[in-house]
Formats: structure tokens, C-alpha cells, sequence
């Protein structure tokens, strides 16, 4: 069995001898991946930071596409290209997998879902965002709910499971984690009542190893944070990827909003674990500890944005850290080994705390919650930051973060769950025209901002930073651009003609450097000419 | 395991149960139902439509025949989905089924009330909008300006309250397209116009003239959005009032393309 390797270890000497030192006990020339993305978030730490670093602030006004890819059919891609083996792997919603060649970009092979307009996607779009690749096999969830595991050089499906009940909200849209041989995957989900998961199946079989349920049953820890059988239907999906540590064996999943959204009166209490930061033990299933963001939240403020591993000193001592910016507008730092909280700041307007108290719980301002004439709070339904990938350099120490600065007016209404339908609760009027974004670049040793650069609306592009020393950004309006890592200046930009709902990630073929991005319905590569 | 059993067997029985058919027919809606869906309405629906659907930025909703819904099911399906390519949202995340249901009763006893009759005179209202040279920025079945909103469906659309204030006070609320921008050049000339397009490097403002300006935003010193401003000139001062309201009959009757 092989690893993936880590990309972000490529920066740090120690680590750069790895694959010399496999050349030498295989006795075989190892294979160069350094210019490899292998898995969604580029890495087990979730940085979407690339070693590379031939593209740099003095040349990157030379970056021009190389090639375009525009998969059949129509919908928005929010997938982030997968390089592995000499070859790209794309999805296009509603379940599509596409095998590229690198220099052409023609399609190798496609594997295709038959998707009918009664699959449910309840309270998300009719997307994939990428897959993950062990070995000879790459791994993609679908809408209808299953995992389904495909040839890497031929796309012929070798397994499928059934993970998730879609008529009753289960879904999949995000990629799958491999980690030791297993696959992990989660569901969305957290609008229609479901009780959310997380999974982990064996590679090489698809048999399911273990089950970790974000919302504890009668009796288990947590559960008396739950009022009545409110469990049964208390939300708490895992519906983006998460991060792993292999030192200390330990997943790091961001969790859901509870159910039903708006209308928390069924749920009173904190609602473990939902809109939490959960630690799971890979071989057991078992959380080792978890955080709660949002104690029982009622905006659909859920903590699924990516967590990010960072290793940096926080007062004086090298701490081994999980940073995330939150869709409750508070960025937070915890220790990941312990759970423990060390620093929290909100890094965009928020009028619903006061701010957090030693723990790291908030401090609430009274009457935030929706309510039948509606309540006015920032931020809006969609967070401060939502599923856009934030990006960490290890080389400036700033985590990149897209950034929404927008307010509703947030709805309480009755409701009653109905399996298949919304269980929401409410609704939201959104202050469109009052809405900007931004991305921002907040230092993770004192979550202050250090600068921004605006966007004429909130954005639902991820962001990528590179060793070359720039950040990579898109926009709703199309652009595609690059940062001064430091600064936040803008040095290149390209229109695509779409909106970039998705990552930017970079690879190299034949020595050089590329950055891809998909915009509206096409997969855009650029290189240096 | 055996309740996991248990809860997923009584949720596909349910998930089959909600399969069948919504009820649509409603006229059986009782009183209460009819007043749930005031409630609903009045939280989620006035926001446009004005309180007792009398209209607003949304049409008026006292009619006996709606345009986009000429049966039950297609005013409930509204009610879920919105209508597509107009500024009609739908509510299937905020509202269940039987709320939608509810909403819809009541906006079609909505259609059983009697409209306020128009103060004014559409006829005379025509005329008004000749002489005041509302064609020279507006466009109605094709003939007139482009600085301005087309209005030949505007009556349609939005409710009288809304067409009197947009004469009235036309700053007060301004249409999806048309936010006015000020662009200041590094030399210093203000380009006033509405935002015709904007990403993060380029703006494009269409001014009164109805030229549109192309500008790279590194080239400019400032860009103000004015949330609170248009184009337009107040007209409160310009016509009597019995000219505001014959106006405001005419619009009002402008219905789609003659």
C-alpha cells in the first residue's frame, strides 16, 4: 500500500528526502510527484498550498491558458482538478468523472452516473466537487448517495456502496479523504432532517469499516444536549472534505447545521454535534474530541468549512494547530491534539456575539434569532466564508480566506419534518445590494487581518497560495486572478466568462508549472508562455 | 440497531405518504387555513407584494385571474418554485407544503376582494406621459428611450403603490440594474451612470446619454455606489396631482406588448 504524500511537507528539508529515500529501498527510480495535487485540498493538512514555484510575482503577468475543458452537459463545476499519475481527474454535477491528459487536455475516459430528475438535492446544487485517488482507483460520491469506486487509467467501476438514503435528503457532493487504506466520505444533507455520518470504507473491498455519527443517540455522550427525540432528525451533515493528521491518526471533520435550521424551539440545548469541529481516531470511528462553534445555532451557520492544519507558534510555543475560519464570522485556533481552544476573533462583521468567552463559546446579543417579522444579523444565511477553500502559506503564515460580508434579515417559521422535503424552519431575506467580498488574509498566530482584496461581491471561489508567493482568487464576475502573497496586490488576472464556484489547484507536466480553475462550465489551465 | 431499523422503515412509509399528490383544490381551505396564510404572507410575501397583496416592487395580487397561475396547482407550485426568469423566488426551503398550500388559499381569496379603483384616468394618463417626456428615457411597445426602465409589462409587474413612489421618489427603491455609480478618474471627472456591469477589474456605467463607459478600476481614483440614488428626477414637483395619478392609471394598465 502506498501513501500519498503529503505536498505542503515538500517546503521542509527533512521531508524533502522522502523520495529519494524510497528510490533507494525500492531500487527503482521513484516517481517525481512534486508536481502532483493529489486530493482535493492538495493535502492531509488542507493548506491548498503548492510547492511549486516557478509562477512568481515578477513573471505571473506571462501566465496565459494553455488549454480549456468543457465537460458535455450544463450546470456550474465546482470541482478542483485532482492530479495523479500523469493524469486529471475533473467531476461535472450532477455525477461525472473525467480523466484528462495533461498537456492536451482531451479527455482520456468518462464515467458517467444516470442521474433522474428524481434524485433529491435538498438545499444544495446538482454538483460534485471532485474525487480522491488511491493507487490504481479513484473515488467519487454521488447525488443519488453512493460511493463508487472506478478504474484510475480506464474509469471502469469496480465497487459501488450505498451510503446515504436519498429520498430522505442523503447526498454526496463532496470528495472523498483516503487515508490508511480507507475512504472516507461524508453527506449532505442538513436541510431535509437527516442525522448526519461520517464513513469510512475499505479501499480495496468498499466494506464499511466504521460509522461516526455526528448526532449521538439516547444515552451516548452528548446526547442530553438534545431535547426529546430531536436527535432523530437533528441535521449535522459532513457534507465537505475534511483533514488528517498521520502523526497523530486523527481526522478532522467539520460538522453541519442541526435541524431544523431556523426553528431551533424542538432542539433546545447545545445540540452536539453539530456545527462542531469533531477529531476522529481513524481506526476506531470514535471522536477524540470535538468543538463546538455555534452552540445550538440557529442560522444554518454550520462549521463544514475546511479546517486547516498549521504548526506555528502561539505565545511563544511551537504548537501543532487546527485553524479554521468560520461561517459564523469567528476565526478560531484550537490545539489539534487536545481540542483545546487557544485563540478566537471574529475576521468579518458579525452582529449576533459579543464575543467569546475563555472557552471559546460565544457571547450572545440578545434577540439575534430569526423570528416571524424577520431579524436583521450579519452574517447571512451563506456564512462569512462558506465552502470556498480557504488557502494556508506556511511561507507567510497567513491563512487566505474568501470572504463574505453580507447581511439577512433571517425568518422563523412553524415546521414539521416530512421525509424527502425541507426541514428548515424559516427562511432569509438577503441585503444584496449592501454585499461585498473580499479575500482576506488573517494572521493565524493573532487572527488579526493583515489585508484584503475586494471583490464587488461575496465570492463562492476558493483560493490557493503557492511558494512561488502568490495567492490565487476568483470571482462571481468571472475573474481569475493572482495576489501578492504578502501583500494582497494584484499582479494578473484573466476573465473567464463564468462564475468560479470552485478551487484553484496547481500541478506540473513536463517541468513547468500550470494553475487550473474552473469558471462557469469550463475547466480553465493556464502556464507561463 | 433494531430502532435504526424501526426510524428508517417508518421514514420511507412516511417518504411514500408525502409522494402522493399535494392537495391544490383550494377552495376547500377553511378559515384558518386562509388566516395561516395571511400570516405567512404577511411575513414572507408582503416584503414585495404589500401587505393584503395591494402591490408593490411584486404585482398587485387582487385579481381574480393570475397571469402565471391559472389553476390551483400552479399557484401552489408558485408558491414552492418562484417563476422562473422574473424576480419571484420561491419558498420550498422556508415553507412545508401545507404552509405553501395555506399562502396560496389566501392569495386567491385575495382575488375575491375588490381592488381600490384607480384615482386617475389611463387615457389622460397617456398623454401625461408624452408631455412629460417619459419616452425620452422609457421604452413602451417598443417606441421610446433606453436610459430608463422598459415599461411596457410594468403593469404587470408592480403594484400601484410602487409605480406612484418611483414618480413620486424615484431614489427611494430603483430596479435590479440599474444601482447609479459615480466613477471618479484620476484627473478628476465624475462619470455618473447606472452599473451596467462590474467584475473586480472593469466597470461599465451607462450615463444619462445613455453612452456606455468601459473603466479599468486601477485607473480610477474612486467608485461611489449610490444605494440611495437615481437617474431619474423626481416628478413630485412637475405634475399636478390629478397629472400623478392619470400617469399612474396609465402604467398601471401596461400589461405586456400591445
Amino acid at each position: 500500500m502506498k501513501h500519498i504524500p503529503s505536498r505542503s511537507g515538500g517546503l521542509k528539508p527533512l521531508r524533502c528526502m522522502w523520495p529519494i529515500a524510497i528510490a533507494f529501498v525500492a531500487g527503482v527510480v521513484a516517481q517525481d510527484r512534486s508536481g502532483e495535487w493529489p486530493m482535493y485540498s492538495g493535502s492531509y493538512r488542507a493548506e491548498r498550498f503548492s510547492s511549486l514555484k516557478e509562477i512568481t510575482p515578477s513573471n505571473v503577468s506571462r501566465l496565459r491558458p494553455v488549454w480549456v475543458y468543457q465537460p458535455p452537459g450544463t450546470g456550474s463545476l465546482e470541482t478542483t482538478p485532482v492530479v495523479v499519475n500523469g493524469l486529471m481527474y475533473v467531476t461535472a454535477g450532477p455525477t461525472m468523472v473525467q480523466a484528462l491528459d495533461l498537456r492536451s487536455g482531451k479527455s482520456i475516459w468518462e464515467w458517467t452516473r444516470p442521474i433522474g430528475q428524481s434524485v433529491l438535492n435538498l438545499g444544495f446544487p446538482r454538483v460534485n466537487r471532485g474525487v480522491a485517488v488511491l493507487d490504481s482507483t479513484v473515488y467519487v460520491g454521488t447525488l443519488d448517495g453512493y460511493l463508487v469506486a472506478l478504474d484510475a487509467k480506464a474509469g471502469v467501476e469496480r465497487w459501488s456502496v450505498h451510503v446515504g438514503e436519498n429520498p430522505l435528503g442523503h447526498s454526496i457532493t463532496a470528495a472523498p479523504l483516503v487515508v490508511d487504506n480507507k475512504v472516507i466520505v461524508g453527506v449532505s444533507g442538513g436541510e431535509a432532517g437527516i442525522r448526519g455520518f461520517l464513513d469510512a470504507y475499505d479501499a480495496k473491498s468498499g466494506k464499511q469499516l466504521w460509522r461516526f455519527y455526528t448526532v449521538p443517540s439516547p444515552g451516548e455522550p452528548g446526547s442530553q444536549s438534545w431535547q426529546g427525540d430531536s436527535w432523530v432528525h437533528g441535521g449535522g451533515a459532513t457534507w465537505l472534505t475534511g483533514a488528517y493528521d498521520p502523526q497523530l491518526k486523527l481526522l478532522y471533520w467539520g460538522t453541519g447545521n442541526p435541524g431544523p435550521d431556523w426553528n431551533g424551539d424542538s432542539r433546545k440545548g447545545d445540540n452536539l454535534y453539530t456545527s462542531s469541529l469533531v477529531a476522529i481516531d481513524i481506526e476506531t470511528g470514535k471522536a477524540r474530541w470535538h468543538f463546538q462553534f455555534t452552540p445550538h445555532d440557529v442560522h444554518d451557520w454550520d462549521a463544514n468549512q475546511i479546517p486547516v492544519l498549521v504548526d506555528a507558534e502561539i505565545n511563544g510555543r511551537p504548537r501543532q494547530l487546527v485553524v479554521q475560519a468560520n461561517r459564523n464570522a469567528f476565526f478560531y485556533v484550537l490545539d489539534r491534539k487536545t481540542g483545546e481552544y487557544l485563540l478566537g476573533a471574529p475576521y468579518a462583521k458579525q452582529t449576533w456575539a459579543k464575543g467569546l468567552d475563555e472557552k471559546g463559546r460565544p457571547i450572545l446579543v440578545p434577540d439575534m434569532d430569526p423570528s416571524e417579522k424577520g431579524t436583521l444579523v450579519y452574517p447571512s444565511l451563506q456564512g462569512s466564508t462558506n465552502w470556498a477553500s480557504p488557502s494556508y502559506s506556511p511561507l507567510t503564515g497567513y491563512l487566505y480566506v474568501p470572504v463574505r460580508e453580507m447581511g439577512s434579515i433571517y425568518f422563523k417559521t412553524p415546521v414539521e419534518y416530512k421525509p424527502g422535503t425541507y426541514y428548515t424552519g424559516g427562511s432569509e431575506k438577503r441585503l444584496d445590494e449592501e454585499s461585498w467580498g473580499a479575500v482576506r488574509a488573517i494572521d493565524v498566530k493573532t487572527g488579526k487581518k493583515v489585508w484584503d482584496f475586494e471583490l464587488p461581491s461575496p465570492p463562492w471561489a476558493g483560493v490557493l497560495s503557492t511558494a512561488g508567493g502568490l495567492v490565487f482568487g476568483g470571482s462571481n464576475e468571472g475573474n481569475f486572478y493572482a495576489l501578492d502573497a504578502s501583500t494582497g496586490k494584484p499582479l494578473w488576472q484573466f476573465q473567464t466568462g463564468g462564475q468560479i464556484r470552485s478551487g484553484p489547484m496547481s500541478f506540473a507536466v513536463g517541468g513547468r508549472q500550470h494553475v487550473a480553475v474552473a469558471g462557469g462550465h469550463a475547466l480553465f489551465v493556464f502556464a507561463l508562455e | 440497531m433494531k430502532w435504526l431499523l424501526l426510524v428508517i422503515v417508518s421514514m420511507v412509509a412516511a417518504a411514500a405518504a408525502a409522494a402522493q399528490p399535494a392537495v391544490a383544490r383550494l377552495n376547500t381551505a377553511g378559515a384558518s387555513d386562509v388566516a395561516a396564510g395571511q400570516r405567512i404572507f404577511d411575513s414572507q410575501c408582503a416584503w414585495c407584494h404589500g401587505a393584503g397583496g395591494t402591490g408593490g416592487t411584486g404585482p398587485d395580487l387582487r385579481r381574480s385571474s393570475l397571469r402565471h397561475a391559472a389553476t390551483d396547482e400552479a399557484l401552489v407550485g408558485i408558491v414552492r418554485n418562484g417563476i422562473p426568469g422574473t424576480e419571484m423566488p420561491g419558498f420550498a426551503v422556508a415553507l412545508t407544503e401545507r404552509m405553501a398550500w395555506q399562502t396560496a388559499a389566501y392569495v386567491k381569496s385575495l382575488g375575491r376582494t375588490k381592488p381600490a379603483s384607480l384615482l386617475g384616468n389611463a387615457k389622460r394618463g397617456a398623454k401625461v406621459y408624452e408631455s412629460s417626456g417619459c419616452g425620452s428615457c422609457h421604452t413602451v411597445n417598443g417606441v421610446g428611450g433606453i436610459s430608463g426602465p422598459e415599461l411596457t409589462s410594468v403593469g404587470a409587474l408592480r403594484g400601484v403603490p410602487y409605480l406612484r413612489e418611483s414618480i413620486v421618489k424615484p431614489a427611494a427603491a430603483h430596479p435590479t440594474g440599474y444601482l447609479v455609480v459615480v466613477a471618479t478618474t484620476k484627473s478628476g471627472e465624475d462619470i455618473r451612470g447606472v452599473r451596467v456591469n462590474e467584475d473586480v477589474f472593469w466597470i461599465h456605467l451607462r450615463d444619462a446619454g445613455g453612452n456606455v463607459h468601459a473603466l479599468e478600476k486601477s485607473q480610477l481614483a474612486k467608485v461611489e455606489r449610490q444605494l440611495d440614488a437615481s437617474l431619474m428626477p423626481s416628478y413630485e414637483s412637475r405634475l399636478a396631482a390629478a397629472d400623478l395619478d392619470d400617469l399612474v392609471a396609465y402604467l398601471a394598465t401596461l400589461r405586456g406588448a400591445q
